[in-house]
């Protein structure tokens, strides 16, 4: 399992797409930021620590301040959505070239290739958060008149949080990724959840089924309410966004086991 | 004893109706290099597939070395399956390391001796996408020698290549025989290269071996013979020998007489009536191989 784990990991690190999502997350984010540079330069704004609304944000309306603002409602939702756009490619890869076919019949090989892909997940989930408070404080520090740093305590908090969300959101594509062995249905699942498109409909069905408490534990929901965690819905969104990965990956791994590939 | 390699069982798959392996049964002994031959959609694939674990048979019993599959028996099989699966942005030793680390191998050396083995530069930046079929199909071949497997399985692995390709091909899996004693099972339409390799061949039509048959006993098939129905041939078995000095020959059912030494129809058919045996028929028998595989293959009307 380990070498399937170190092999995954190597593609990773090969692929030049991993690479290219990165930097196209650095640069939106940096964006996000310089855009918040402008705004407190050219008017006057009054500052904000948290999101008025759900949803992405190159916002000039309002000046963020701190480093866990800047990457809750800035580095999160771009670095879920590019890389986990990149993670359905990854994922697809391995069954359109058909190199599934070398390492599927390997020792546990069909429980581990999916085993393998939550690592991945993790591990890119893991540099995003990196990225997210590594960018956020040099160039809040920088550019940010005012730059707040919460303490320790918070940013571990928001850190956790984003990260199980993200994982849960990773698990969703692989499960969907390997159902359909498509990309494409990835990728519109990912822009559906991380820009809180889906919540709507999902809203309506709950209400319509007269199961309306529901809507609030749905995946989309969660994300589109990722900048406004409060304290006390902490453990409430770490426990169901853990719920998730391990029902889609237990998904994913019956159906691998199962099926004829 | 030889040891048997693979053993196939009643393997049966079913896709809702369609039966694409019906009731298969099969035997490969340690060293052969087994020709699997059939049609389009016989069920070759299929069998292959199901050998190697890519899909699960609706019942039967595959045995691989004696014994159940297990995570051994499934170190020791290699595969190339239809298409070589290659990540066509990586480079060939890119490739083959993500496959080696996949299974634990720990060495360039291993790497770089199976690409010099399939004539493939190791040092080559150049990326997959960019080879032609017949060096793509020789990296698959490479990436199913990783970890020195004992059965080698091989699904159309000259198909499309151009003749030099084929000949390549045919080298690699002579070589791997010859000198590792690695048995290896190859699938193809090419029959005349087939027959340049195999020792041993088995014949798939609808789902089904027709026929298993040794090179040595395939040769004996489609020697020329001439072939005559008599209405006694235990009378005439020994006028032939004794006056046209036949040695060569086999006598089948129905008083039927194939004699395989170099001797004309005429003086065959006059030594008989001369000596009071009725000849109803005489003929000669051509039979190549292509046209033995067809007939037992279903191409043409047997």
């Amino acid at each position: 399992m380990i070498n399937m784990i170190k092999s995954d990991i190597k593609r990773l690190l090969k692929s030049k797409g991993f690479w290219f999502s990165l930097v196209i997350f650095i640069f939106i984010y940096v964006i996000s930021i310089f855009m918040q540079t402008s705004a407190q330069e050219t008017g006057t704004f009054s500052p904000t620590n948290s999101a008025p609304e759900p949803g992405f944000y190159i916002s000039i309306d309002i000046v963020v301040k701190s480093l866990n603002s800047f990457a809750t409602m800035f580095g999160h939702s771009f670095g879920t959505l590019i890389l986990g756009i990149y993670l359905a490619i990854f994922v697809c890869n391995e069954y359109s070239s058909g190199y599934i076919k070398n390492v599927v019949t390997l020792p546990n090989g069909r429980l581990t290739i999916i085993i393998s892909k939550i690592v991945v997940a993790a591990f890119i989930d893991f540099i995003i958060i990196l990225l997210c408070y590594g960018i956020g404080l040099i160039l809040g520090h920088i550019l940010i008149d005012g730059f707040i740093v919460e303490s320790m305590d918070v940013l571990l908090k928001s850190s956790t949080v984003m990260f199980v969300m993200t994982l849960a959101l990773f698990s969703l594509i692989i499960v969907i990724t390997t159902v359909f062995r498509n990309k494409i249905a990835g990728i519109i699942l990912v822009l559906l959840i991380s820009s809180g498109m889906l919540q709507p409909f999902l809203t309506s069905l709950f209400d319509f089924i007269h199961l309306s408490f529901l809507s609030e534990y749905t995946l989309s929901s969660l994300f589109l309410n990722s900048a406004l965690v409060e304290e006390n819905n902490i453990i409430k969104v770490i426990f169901t966004s853990l719920c998730y990965v391990i029902v889609y990956n237990a998904i994913s791994i019956a159906i691998t086991q199962k099926r004829d590939i | 004893m030889e040891e048997n390699v693979l053993e196939l069982y009643d393997l049966c798959k079913t896709y809702k109706d369609t039966k694409a392996v019906s009731h298969l049964n099969m035997n490969i002994k340690k060293g052969d290099i087994y020709g699997f031959i059939g049609k389009n959609g016989a069920g070759k694939s299929t069998t292959l597939k199901m050998i190697t674990g890519l899909i699960f048979p609706t019942s039967g019993e595959v045995k691989l070395f004696g014994e159940e599959r297990n995570a051994l028996t499934s170190r020791r099989i290699g595969s190339l399956i239809e298409t070589a699966g290659l990540y066509p942005n990586l480079s060939a030793y890119d490739n083959m390391e993500l496959k080696a680390i996949a299974m634990g191998i720990d060495s360039k050396n291993k790497i770089n001796e199976l690409l010099s083995l399939v004539r493939l530069d190791a040092k080559s930046k150049k990326v997959v996408k960019k080879f032609s079929l017949g060096m793509k199909q020789r990296l698959g071949i490479a990436l199913a020698l990783l970890g020195n497997p004992d059965l080698l399985i091989l699904d159309e692995p000259i198909n499309g290549l151009d003749p030099e390709g084929i000949r390549e091909v045919r080298e690699i899996i002579q070589y791997l025989n010859d000198t590792k004693k690695m048995t290896i099972i190859i699938s193809s339409h090419i029959l005349g290269e087939l027959s340049k390799i195999a020792t041993k061949y088995g014949i798939i039509r609808d789902g089904h071996v027709v026929e298993e048959i040794t090179a040595k006993e395939l040769d004996k098939r489609c020697r020329n013979y001439l072939s005559l129905k008599v209405n006694q041939a235990e009378k005439a078995i020994p006028l032939l020998e004794k006056n046209l000095n036949i040695k060569d020959y086999t006598v089948h059912e129905n008083n039927e007489i194939w004699i395989y030494d170099n001797v004309k129809s005429s003086d065959v058919s006059m030594q008989l009536a001369q000596n009071g045996v009725e000849v109803n028929q005489i003929y000669y028998q051509k039979q190549d191989l292509e046209s033995y595989f067809l007939k037992k293959c279903g191409g043409e009307q047997s």
